[in-house]
């Protein structure tokens, strides 16, 4: 295995909190991997962190063998690394395709890109049928598949999601996240964020529990889904 | 490349149709008439500029007059100082204008919503305070520039600009991989960013863009009206009514600020001929303001699209029991 991305004591500070009280994980290529945690626990600060959204205090983030710690999100975004954000980031008033399309203008491969664009639209028929309406009417599932496809058009094979079903009725989100395993078995790594840690354990290979920035555990999924202390914590006991 | 099927669209000759009367104008209208087709222009120029950082990319500015007074004193100064010709002098203080704008926008555009919007007009009234004191600008003396009496030629300049910065917004803004960004940038900055798009380039290139189309203006402008003080080119209402107009017309969209700058200049010119220099131009403007943004937040332009659906909420309303007052 080999890691694509590497996290050292990280560390992100607003103003006087301290969000991240320096966080050490790692994720290797191919994997699912989540970071699971409570209201506040610093799980979108990671994100933002990582994908250059916010600059860390200390502690570095190593992306394809390359320091990006500092490295301008747009920057990390063309390396192969997408963030989809807490709230999905909809451009509301802009129709499904431009949204999509906007995701491609900073690929190369324009061959490829097509394809791409034929994939994303056979997988999720339902922005197909849905193509000229603007985004902000879409249903809360809809935003979130487009906003899935829309890091799938930037070209990324790494994936940060966050809260993907915050909102989401349970049905749809068991859809949602058999869309993240069919993603990831087609070859892309996702870093997974989430409150609903049971769906999210289920997911992922492995996982890391945080808390008030700070790393608790760590381990392989399946483990901690058993574990007692996780369970008490994160999975309403039973 | 346009094509000739493209070129017989019935809008495409509809446009040109329109460009073939308005160049005949000088030689229909008296000149009264055709001053103030003039100053149509030149508002029309400015509204659309605005549009393109208020409208295409939400970046509110109350700053925009700035540019058009930077734009007029540097054309003033090139022209009396330098002795350069007037279309020289124009371009250099589009160039400076441009750089300008690309040096103010670097701390202001780190702003957003109304810190920007107070940002930009802190920007302006130091400009203004700026050129109040320093002496080759003339202080409050203000600065006269070479006369030029020919009322078709200034109507020429300024129709070429505002049709300049109509296309620009055209093709650049409503039709273009580019103009897709800029709307990405009012959506969501931070999706933008998330796409891999450079939202600081895309934001300074369309601050520069509008500030330089809005510096020219106002070049053209000063030797117009051969005349310039602080008061007159950088004074806060000139922001003001750009800001006004676009609202007026629909934000965002090609048409809006052109149906804007035409109704609110007319309606600007009527009064100053009925009532003399008044206030009660801005008391109307101020009302203007309030009702457009309380009733019609998209502008004349929706118009249409709004009465026919309120007129449809009308008979539905006449045929169903009152609604309960929502809280
Ligand atoms: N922009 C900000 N300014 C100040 N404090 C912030 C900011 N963003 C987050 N915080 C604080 O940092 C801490 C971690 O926030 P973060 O958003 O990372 O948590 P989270 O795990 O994503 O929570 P949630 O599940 O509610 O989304 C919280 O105490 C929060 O109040
Ligand atoms: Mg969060």
């Amino acid at each position: 295995m080999t890691k694509i991305m590497e996290i050292e004591n990280l560390e992100v500070v607003y103003g006087v909190i301290k969000a991240l009280q320096g966080i050490s994980f790692y994720i290797d290529e191919g994997e699912i991997v989540t970071i699971i945690g409570a209201n506040g626990a610093g799980k979108s600060s990671t994100l933002r962190a990582v994908s250059g959204m916010v600059r860390p205090s200390s502690g570095k983030i190593r992306f394809k063998d390359k320091d990006v710690t500092n490295t301008p999100s747009h920057i990390i975004a063309r390396q192969g690394l997408s963030h989809v954000p807490e709230g999905r980031g909809m451009l509301t008033k802009l129709t499904v395709e431009e949204n999509l399309i906007l995701a491609t203008y900073n690929r190369k491969d324009h061959s490829q890109v097509k394809e791409d664009m034929k994939n994303v639209y056979d997988q999720f028929p339902r922005l197909s049928e849905r193509k000229r309406q603007a985004a902000g009417n879409l249903s809360g599932g809809e935003q979130q598949m487009l906003a899935i496809a829309r890091a799938l058009m930037t070209g990324a094979d790494t994936l940060l999601l966050d809260e993907p079903s915050m909102g989401l009725a349970p049905l749809i989100v068991q859809e949602i996240f058999a869309v993240i395993k069919r993603i990831n078995q087609a070859g892309k790594t996702i870093l997974l964020v989430e409150q609903n840690a049971m769906t999210a354990l289920r997911t992922a290979n492995r996982a890391y529990i945080l808390e008030n920035g700070t790393l608790l555990k760590s381990g392989k999924a399946s483990d901690l889904i058993s574990d007692p202390e996780v369970k008490a914590a994160y999975l309403g006991g039973y | 490349m346009l094509k000739m099927k493209q070129l017989t669209q019935p809008r495409v000759i509809i446009f040109i149709l329109s460009l073939i009367v308005l160049c005949t104008l000088p030689w229909v209208v008296s000149s009264f008439i055709l001053r103030i087709a003039t100053g149509i222009m030149m508002w029309i120029g400015l509204a659309l500029s605005w549009n393109m950082l208020g409208g295409y990319m939400g970046y509110i500015s109350f700053g925009h007059g700035a540019s058009f007074g930077v734009g007029a004193y540097i054309t003033g100064l090139l022209m009396m100082l330098l002795h350069l010709p007037f279309f020289v002098a124009l371009i250099i203080s589009g160039v400076i204008t441009y750089i300008f704008a690309m040096i103010v926008g670097y701390p202001t555009l780190r702003l957003s919503g109304s810190y920007f919007a107070i940002g930009t007009w802190a920007f302006a009234e130091m400009m203004r305070q700026l050129v109040l004191v320093l002496d080759t600008t003339g202080g409050p003396e203000g600065l006269r520039l070479p006369p030029m009496l020919n009322d078709n030629f200034f109507y020429f300049v300024m129709f070429g600009l505002a049709l300049l910065v109509f296309l620009t917004a055209y093709f650049f803004f409503e039709n273009s991989d580019f103009g897709l960004k800029v709307k990405a940038v009012r959506e969501e900055e931070v999706a933008a960013r998330t796409l891999g798009l450079n939202t600081t380039w895309i934001k300074n290139q369309v601050f520069a863009l509008s500030s330089m189309f809005a510096g020219i203006i106002g070049g053209a402008f000063a030797y117009w009206i051969t005349y310039i003080h602080p008061d007159s080119v950088l004074g806060p209402l000139i922001a003001d009514q750009m800001v006004i107009m676009v609202l007026l017309g629909g934000i965002g969209t090609l048409f809006g600020p052109v149906i804007g700058a035409i109704v609110l200049y007319v309606g600007n010119q009527y009064m100053l001929a009925a009532w003399g220099q008044s206030s009660a131009y801005l008391i109307i403007l101020g009302l203007a303001i309030c009702l457009v943004i309380l009733f019609l937040p998209e502008g004349l332009l929706s118009l249409p699209r709004v009465f026919k659906s309120t007129t449809k909420g009308a008979f539905a309303r006449l045929f169903s029991p009152p609604r309960k007052t929502r809280i």
